[in-house]
Parts: C-alpha cells; structure tokens; sequence
C-alpha cells in the first residue's frame, strides 16, 4: 500500500494556488472597501485623531525708547488646559499637578464634571506657567492634559515707565496707558493654520496655512530711558523727602515738543500685577488736575506785554502790600512798594500781578490762556486725559479776573504746564506734543492704523518773539539771588523758571494743604528742555515751591542737560573757560 | 503600438505615484524641521525676556551710579576738575 498514491502534488499547488488568489480577493476587496464604498468615514475617524486647526498667535509688537532700549516685551508662556472629556480626574498624577498649581482640588473636579455633561471640551486649568513648571507637567503626557502657547508681556524697567506705558492683561490686550492707545497698532492680526498631529502632541505635517498671523507693530517713544530713570528716582527722593502724597515730573525739549520724560508717584510694578488700584496706576502728569498758582503769572504778564502797554521796566505799585477787591483781600508776603513789572516776577508779587491784570481786558487774558493750551487737551491721546478748567470770559467777575491772573480758579495739568512754559523757550513757538517718533507715527500713518497720531507738527507762532525772550530774562531773574527759586539753579547753565506755592481747594474751601509746583527752562542762551515739577500735599514744615519743588528740578534738569550733552551758557562756564 | 503606450502611461503613473509619497515624506520631514526651529525660536525668546529683565535689574542706570560711587569710588565731576575745550575751533 503507497500512502503517496492517494495525495496528487499537482491538487496540492492547485490548492495553494487558489487559495493565494482567494487571500488576495480579499484583501483587494478590503481597499476597495476602504478606498472607495467608505473612504469618507474612515478620513474622518483619522481627521479628528490627527488633523488640528490650531491658532497661531500674533506677537505683540515691542515697545523701544528712543535709544532703542526695550521697555515692553513680548515673550512666550505656554497656558495648561484639559478636555474634560478625556481627564481622569482621580488620577492621583493628576491631583498632584492641582497641588503643585494650588488650585481646590474640590472646585476643579465640579468644573470638570459639569463641563464633562455638557460635553464641553476645554477648560483652562492655570495660564501663563513658570517654562520650569510646563516642562515637569509634560513629562507626565497626561491624557486630556494639554498646553496652548500665549504671550506674556515684560516691562524690563519696571515701575520707571509704569504709568506712562500702562499694561495688559491675560490675554496680551492693552488695558492702560500707551498699552491700550496704541492696542490696534501693536497688538497684530492672529493666524489659524491646519496640522496633523502625532500620537505625542508634535505637529508633524502643516496641511493649510488658512490665515497668515501678522506680527503687531514695533514703536520707538520719544522718551529716553536715562532721564525717565533719573526723573522717577529723584521724585521718589523728594516723595519720600517731604512725605507728599503724590507727585509728577514732565521733561520735553522745548524745539520738537517731544517728550523725553514723565513720571509719576506713587507707581506699580507693571510686572506683577497684584494689588493694582487705579490711585497707583492713573498718569497724573495727564490727568491730574491743579491749581496752577503763581506759575500762572509769566502767562498772564506776557498777556499785558502784547498789548504793548507794559515792559519789563514799567513800574508797579505794590504798596501797601494788599489790594482790596470787594470784601475779598489780596496779599504780598511783604510790602515790596515801588517794583518794575521784572520785580513782580522775581518776587512773585500777588498784587503787582493783579494790578496788571485788572488793567487788561478780561477777553485778552483768556485769549493768553486759551493760546497757551490751558483747558485744551494735550493732544497725546490718552484716555482719561483731562483738559483742565478754564471757564468763559463773559461769566467772570473781576475778584475772578483777579485770581486767576495769579493761578486760582482755574485748573491745569502737568503736561499742560509744561507745554506752556516751552512757549516761552521756543520763541513764542507752539507745537503738537509727541511721545511718539516721527518714524513711528509715519508708520502707523501709512498704515491708517491709529487716527490720532497723524497730526501735523508744524510750529504755530502764538507770541511774538520779543515778548518770550522778555519772559525768559525776567523768569530767570526768579533763579537768581533775591528770587523765589534760587534753589532752582545749577552750575554751568542758566535758568530760567517761575515757582508755585499753591493752597489745596478741599471741599470748596482753601485748606491748609499746599501743592508746591516749579516750570523752568534751560539753558537760557539757547534753550533745550523744559520741566514742570508738581508735587502734591508735601508735608506741612516745608512746601513751599521753592524749597520743595525747586531743588527736583534742579536735579532733574542737571542731569537731563549732562545726558543730553547740551553746551553749558552759565557764568561759572564763562569763567572757568577763560582760566 | 497602442499596448506600448498603454504601459507607458501606467509607468508614469506608477512614478508619479512614487513622487508623491516621496514628496510628501519630504514635505513632512521639512515642515518638522521648521516646528522644531520654531520651538526653539520661543525658547530663545523666553531666555531673551529673562535676560532683558536680568539686564535692567543688574545695569539700571540706578545700580551703575550706585556701584560707581560706592565701591569703585567714582563721583561726578567737580567744577575745578572739568576743563573746557571748544571743539568748534
């Protein structure tokens, strides 16, 4: 008997023959199947395990001074967020991140139920983490766990430029100060694109590019960092000094009306958000509101010298050292008896000052006060700017006309002072005043980005120059022995300035609270920069304005002058050089 | 002649094919070098805030004065040690 009679070799290939062919039917049945009876159902299981349309974030555009120093900046965080559809929120890796973030883990795991039923799939858990803290969360590769990229803004100077540059909030957008002013032109346009995911989170193909992120604007300030550091630090100094409640600073060169410094006190830390109360972060240089007292007086004699009725050397009766207006009294500090209207100046003389006043027509000195800028904005465009008190001619009686010749009555800010007194420095010359570069604002322009800084800064002659140049010599007679201000001066530069000892109006009423506030000029020769100085409620052994405001400007305009390399003009100059 | 053809078409076909998932492979491969770099890019940016911050902690202007006059012993220049030149003549 052959076994090998009853198995034929050739049925066996046979066999195995058909049976290839079968095994390949069948798979080609399979990518039929696949490719062309469901190829939509099985694109989409794979689409929603791989694809991704992701947003990409535009970068905030960097905000420099105009020694391209970076103030604000951008940088990269990464936020953490779940899908509460796929957490497990028991998983003790999980409880621990909750522990190392603080957050109530009881809190947490509600919010996540909740949106688990509403089948919601994103929560944010904590945004903005330390890189130190996201890199330990990865290494878990949690499920449901994520992290979506965000930026953080940097203030590398810190509380210096705080009130001038302002800050954002979580979501990169302007919420004060330049920060929000110019939001439009920084802030940029966000992308979205399509990507197909890894199992490990890596983007590994970009399949559509659908909106291309535009990056936000960079701006160039007009500020320079070197003199706001150096006006913030000897504020805070003079702060501290006379324990005043708050103060301001303003540095504009006189020639652009560019600002170059503006600081104010009491300041934040822009870098760390916690206890931000609008008393610290308000920039009173352009909101806060004063009394302007005798530094009104330059503007109101330069009213009296236009009409070409009074000179420098005009004599003025003082005497007794007291008007009477009605029932209400004005007074000098002393009976200064027979002056010239220069003397009125450099002693500050209320009377001789209201003499004059009371000589003009009530129409001509609120056209002076009008054409200097008082009761008109600044022009800078930030919000919460206010323009200052300055009521119509017609309502005034003549005690009205009176005060506020010599600063009461009528309300002013810093910056609004400061532009005043460049008037005075730039020869009778006024111009729109600046934070922003020329370059920048060109940009922004031609962009059509911003509206309110496309203005024109063409000079405007508002006084006649031989009248500024009378002001600035009888102002800097103020700095000199026998003035108010001799505090005021600094060696190797004239100056020039007038101070202010202003009481507070609490309630209606004149308190005993004083604003001590000083505006100078220098150097006189050719003049390069102007600083208003204001300091509010100094304590109550020293405010005078030339005790207390005086010697900031005086430190502030050294310094500035130094920085700036400007040629001294003063005697000690002249004296030194011919040695 | 038309057989010819026919198979010719079906090799281009096939090297098109090829192409494309050769392409494509590359396309994926440059597009990880570019996420890659971009990592990198926020990281060297994030390292770049840091320092910007270190730098204006260590070298304000406030802290060179300090460090100047305290323990390098500088001061500001007195009237009598500064000499005028004029540079105009």
């Amino acid at each position: 008997m052959k076994k090998n009679n009853t198995f034929n070799p050739v049925y066996r290939l046979r066999f195995v023959y058909i049976m290839c062919v079968l095994g390949l039917a069948i798979l080609l049945w399979r990518v039929f199947d696949l490719q062309v009876i469901h190829p939509s159902f099985l694109q989409q299981q794979g689409d929603s395990r791989a694809l991704r349309e992701v947003k990409v974030m535009a970068y905030r555009g960097i905000i420099y001074d105009r020694l391209k120093n970076p103030l604000a900046v951008s940088t990269p965080v990464e936020s953490l967020w779940v899908n509460p559809l796929e957490i497990d929120v028991n998983n003790p890796y999980f409880l621990q991140i909750l522990k190392n973030l603080k957050l109530n883990k009881k809190t947490i795991q509600d919010k996540i139920q909740r949106l688990h039923t509403k089948k919601s799939q994103f929560l944010y858990l904590k945004r903005h983490l330390d890189p130190y803290q996201v890199q330990r969360i990865k290494q878990l590769a949690l499920k449901g766990v994520y992290f979506n990229k965000e930026y953080r803004r940097y203030y590398p100077m810190g509380e210096v430029f705080s009130h001038l540059l302002g800050f954002t909030d979580i979501d990169d957008k302007g919420q004060a100060g330049i920060e929000k002013m110019l939001n439009s032109v920084l802030q940029g346009v966000p992308g979205k694109k399509r990507v197909i995911r890894n199992s490990k989170g890596n983007f590994i193909e970009l399949v559509d590019e659908l909106l291309v992120a535009q990056s936000g604007m960079d701006i160039i300030l007009t500020l320079d960092a070197r003199i706001q550091a150096l006006a913030y630090r000897e504020l805070k100094k003079t702060m501290q000094k006379h324990q005043a409640e708050s103060g301001s600073v303003v540095v504009l060169n006189t020639r652009t009306f560019d600002i170059l410094a503006m600081v104010n006190q009491p300041g934040f830390n822009p870098n760390s958000r916690k206890n931000l109360h609008s008393d610290r972060y308000r920039n009173r240089a352009v909101t806060d509101v004063f009394e302007p007292g005798s530094t009104m007086k330059p503007i109101t004699i330069s009213a009296a010298l236009m009409t070409g009725r009074y000179h420098a050397n005009t004599m003025i009766d003082t005497r007794p050292g007291f008007f009477q207006i009605g029932r209400k009294r004005i007074t000098d500090h002393r009976n200064y008896g027979l002056i010239n209207v220069a003397t009125v100046i450099q002693k500050s003389s209320n009377v001789g000052t209201v003499k004059i006043a009371l000589s003009l027509r009530a129409k001509q000195l609120w056209q002076q006060f009008k054409r200097f800028g008082f009761s008109q904005s600044s022009g800078l465009g930030f919000s919460g700017e206010s323009g200052g008190v300055l009521r119509d001619y017609h309502s005034w009686k003549k005690i009205e006309q009176a005060t506020m010749a010599f600063g009461y009555g009528l309300s002013v800010t810093p910056i609004q002072l400061a532009r005043a007194y460049a008037v005075f420095a730039n020869k009778g010359k006024m111009r729109h005043l600046s934070f922003l570069t020329a370059q920048s604002r060109a940009a922004i322009c031609s962009k059509k980005l911003l509206k309110s800084v496309c203005y024109s800064t063409k000079a405007q002659q508002l006084i006649p120059e031989k009248v500024a140049k009378e002001m600035l010599t009888m102002m800097e007679s103020v700095v000199k022995k026998g003035g108010t201000a001799h505090k005021a001066n600094i060696p190797l530069y004239r100056v020039a300035g007038k101070t202010g000892t202003v009481k507070k109006l609490v309630n209606g009423r004149y308190s005993n609270q004083y604003i001590a506030v000083f505006a100078g000029i220098a150097p006189v020769t050719d003049p390069h920069l102007v600083i208003a100085v204001m300091i509010n409620k100094p304590n109550k052994k020293e405010y005078y304005g030339g005790l207390v405001a005086a010697p900031l400007f005086a430190k502030v305009m050294e310094g500035s002058l130094r920085l700036l390399n400007i040629r001294p003009d003063g005697e000690t100059y002249q004296q030194l050089k011919s040695h | 002649m038309k057989y010819f053809i026919l198979a010719l078409l079906l090799l281009f076909c096939f090297f098109s094919a090829l192409t494309s998932v050769y392409l494509k492979q590359q396309s994926r491969k440059h597009y990880q070098q570019l996420y890659h770099l971009e990592k990198q890019q926020d990281a060297m940016l994030v390292k770049w805030g840091q320092l910007q911050l270190e730098r204006s902690t260590l070298a304000s202007y406030n802290q060179v004065e300090d460090i100047a006059i305290k323990k390098l012993g500088m001061y500001y220049p007195l009237l009598e040690d500064i000499i005028f030149t004029d540079i105009r003549k």
